[in-house]
């Protein structure tokens, strides 16, 4: 099998995973050192499907000795099966590195013999790119789970960022669909790094030069709609491991059919919308300061198809609106649906130096559409809009009623006894003890 | 009777039409650049001659008098395309000189709102191609990129291409405005190219170039075909100098895999 044919399978067998960002570390170039990483972020290319390539996304190797029913590379899958060298890949990341084709590697694979073995292969590679290569571009490996905390370090220390697949957002989920993979194999290390980078931020202040430790943090992912977790689940989960393991992203990755286990829904559409709305909220956290509490409630579990989870806030929140753009502050600016950072930052900063009117703000590149409803700017309304909650919700989902098909359903459509037996009791009592479908 | 002030095309003439309008006590109504230049019925012309003393004066007044950030500014929107970038850059050091650093911060005000428009293009295509160029390895090592950009955006992208490649010289072609951003291992400076010579390609260029166009297939996930979404993050017009997109297979390119297939493994 020659590089190419590795590269197909070991490429095929990683696109499912979601994360492809290179961010969160900056690093200059220095001399006999090829390449440098960029705080922000670089996307080379997007694929046919609009994701972004950023990194060369591929398996170590797609042999893997469990039996995970949702994943492509399951023992029991029949597909073809290839593994590079440590060497194969570091040159083919060099390679496409020089010529500007990506920002670095993200190395995942599938379990050869043992967690740990495999490990060490990602390693050896890491460390040839590093050592041998001076390579200084961006990282992203995944630990495997089960992995002994020695090697965890090392990888960490190689790496830019390093992530644990947390695969589904309960325990019941996962203990249904992936045996082969307890809780405590996932949490142990994603306590360990969160750890590891304290503890290496600590030495970074005694020691200038001290050798980092995951400078760009940690990462993990979910399949969302695999199982019955509730939108309200998932996003309490992705609120505590912001705050408990202070991740820099959580990613979700709606379902797509590819196992055949009875365990699994069948013809089941990929909920797209849902995962959007799932993104929209986990922005809400990460970026506004939102609750998960704010945006769902046990009584409300699932995301409004029709409406984004910002507007959903506001609108039951009308007795904070209207607000005046020329008076609120930036917080409360920031909660106005249609209105982000950079449009808060541009009006906390024009209107020092005018008074700003709907015009203003419109030549400002701020985007009404949404953000009308619900301020006023210079005392007035913008003409035409009545600050009526019918009205303002009509207006809002007026687009998404109007397109055909394009709501999928947003609820779980498993198959029924043993869904029913999990999300229905299980679920909220373990909410009510853990925070979450996991302890964390 | 409107006045325009034409200067040559240059950033230094640029400057000196500025510091001019100044000595002169005129307000012209536009400044242009002498290329292209179409003098309408009622508009007076005042050609300025480029004095470079007088550029390092109004410059040098811009980082001082405004800020440093309206330096920037300038320059960025100079680099631009655009037939209007003269006139919005002199209101726009016109209204500096009047309010000081304030003016970077007065996002609404029109002279403001005008360079800014200007700034944001150019910003996003140096941007999209800071992320879109692909090099190709030449038979003598040198790395070379194509591209054809709306704005002279080359002296803004070598920056980050130095600081990224300092191991490797490379060539960056601007081939709409025929020019080169050159880095030679040691610094690197801009030169005007309208015809290039290219040596070959290095022998695992075609290597790469198939791995990577295949690659870029083979990732996509076939349930979520997506055309509208990946061509609002990366616009047709950047696609004709991508790797991924201009790779064809040819006869020639299968002759030459061939030939080369015992080789590769040594190569980076």
């Amino acid at each position: 099998m020659d590089v190419m044919d590795k590269l197909t399978v070991l490429a095929d067998g990683a696109k499912y995973d979601v994360a492809c960002t290179s961010s969160g570390a900056n690093r200059a170039g220095q001399k006999g050192v090829l390449g440098n990483t960029f705080a922000a972020g670089l996307c080379h290319s997007f694929a046919a499907d609009g994701r972004c390539i950023s990194l060369l996304k591929v398996l170590m190797s797609n042999n893997c000795v469990y039996d995970c029913s949702y994943c492509v590379n399951r023992r029991s899958n029949d597909v073809p099966r290839a593994a590079f060298t440590p060497r194969e890949l570091a040159d083919l990341v060099v390679g496409f590195y020089r010529r500007n084709y990506i920002e670095g590697l993200f190395l995942s694979s599938g379990v050869l013999k043992n967690p740990d073995y495999t490990m060490e292969r990602m390693i050896e590679c890491l460390r040839l790119l590093r050592e041998e290569y001076r390579f200084g571009g961006y990282i992203h490996a995944k630990t495997i789970p089960g992995a002994s905390p020695e090697l965890v370090r090392r990888i960490g220390m190689l790496a830019d960022r390093i992530s644990v697949n947390l695969e589904l957002p309960s325990e019941a989920s996962l203990n249904l669909l992936c045996p082969d993979k307890p809780k405590a194999n996932i949490l142990a290390p994603m306590g360990q790094i969160r750890d590891g980078i304290r503890e290496n931020s600590r030495d970074m202040v005694v020691y200038r030069h001290a050798p980092q430790f995951a400078p760009a943090g940690q990462s993990t992912q979910m399949i969302i709609g695999a199982t019955p977790d509730t939108d309200f689940q998932i996003v309490r989960l992705a609120e505590s491991l912001y705050r408990k393991y202070t991740l820099k992203r959580v990613f979700y990755s709606a379902y797509i059919p590819i196992g055949t286990s009875a365990l699994l829904p069948r013809n089941q559409p990929v909920p797209l919308l849902r995962e959007h709305r799932l993104y929209q909220a986990d922005f809400l956290i990460r970026v506004y300061g939102f609750g998960a509490g704010e945006i769902l409630s046990e009584e409300a579990p699932h995301l409004d198809p029709l409406l984004d989870p910002k507007c959903q806030w506001a609108l039951r929140h009308l007795d904070l609106f209207p607000v005046e753009v020329s008076t609120a502050d930036h917080d409360m600016l920031l909660r106005v649906p249609g209105i982000g950072p950079i449009g808060a930052k541009k009006i906390v900063t024009a209107r020092r130096m005018s008074n700003l009117r709907f015009e203003d703000l419109k030549k400002l590149n701020i985007v009404l559409k949404r953000a009308q409803y619900f301020i006023t700017a210079g005392g007035r309304y913008m003409p035409g809009v009545k600050f009526e909650p019918g009205f303002i919700y009509h207006n809002l989902t007026a687009d998404t009623r109007r397109a055909p098909g394009a709501l999928p359903a947003m609820t779980f459509e498993g198959p029924a006894p043993e869904a029913e037996q999990l999300s229905l009791f299980e679920a909220p009592r373990q909410l009510a003890l853990m925070g979450g479908g996991f302890a964390v | 009777m409107s006045l325009v002030y034409v200067y040559d095309g240059s950033f230094d003439g640029l400057m000196t039409a500025v510091f001019e309008a100044y000595a002169r006590r005129e307000r012209p109504d536009a400044v242009a650049e002498e290329e292209g230049l179409q003098v309408t019925f009622g508009q007076e012309v005042a050609y300025i001659d480029t004095d470079e003393a007088k550029a390092r004066r109004v410059e040098a007044g811009v980082t001082k008098k405004i800020c440093p950030e309206a330096h920037e500014k300038v320059w960025k929107a100079f680099l631009s395309s655009d037939r209007d970038k003269g006139t919005a850059i002199y209101r726009y050091v016109r209204r500096g000189l009047q309010v000081g650093r304030m003016v970077v911060s007065d996002l609404a005000h029109p002279d403001v709102l005008d360079i800014d428009r200007i700034c944001r293009l150019v910003g996003r295509e140096q941007h999209l191609l800071t992320e879109f160029l692909r090099f190709s390895r030449m038979e003598n090592g040198v790395f070379y990129a194509k591209i054809t950009p709306e704005h002279y955006v080359v002296p803004m992208m070598m920056p980050h291409f130095v600081d990224r490649y300092c191991v490797q010289p490379f060539l960056i072609h601007d081939a709409t405005h025929g020019l080169c951003g050159v880095y030679d291992m040691k610094s690197w400076y801009m030169v005007e190219a309208g015809e290039i010579t290219l040596p070959e390609e290095s022998w695992d260029e075609l290597y790469f170039k198939r791995l990577w166009k295949h690659f870029y297939e083979t990732i996509a996930i076939r349930e979520r075909i997506n055309p509208r979404c990946r061509r609002n993050h990366m616009p047709k017009k950047y696609w004709q100098n991508m790797t991924e997109h201009n790779f064809v297979e040819t006869p020639k390119t299968r002759a030459m895999d061939a030939r080369q297939k015992g080789m590769v493994g040594q190569s980076q």
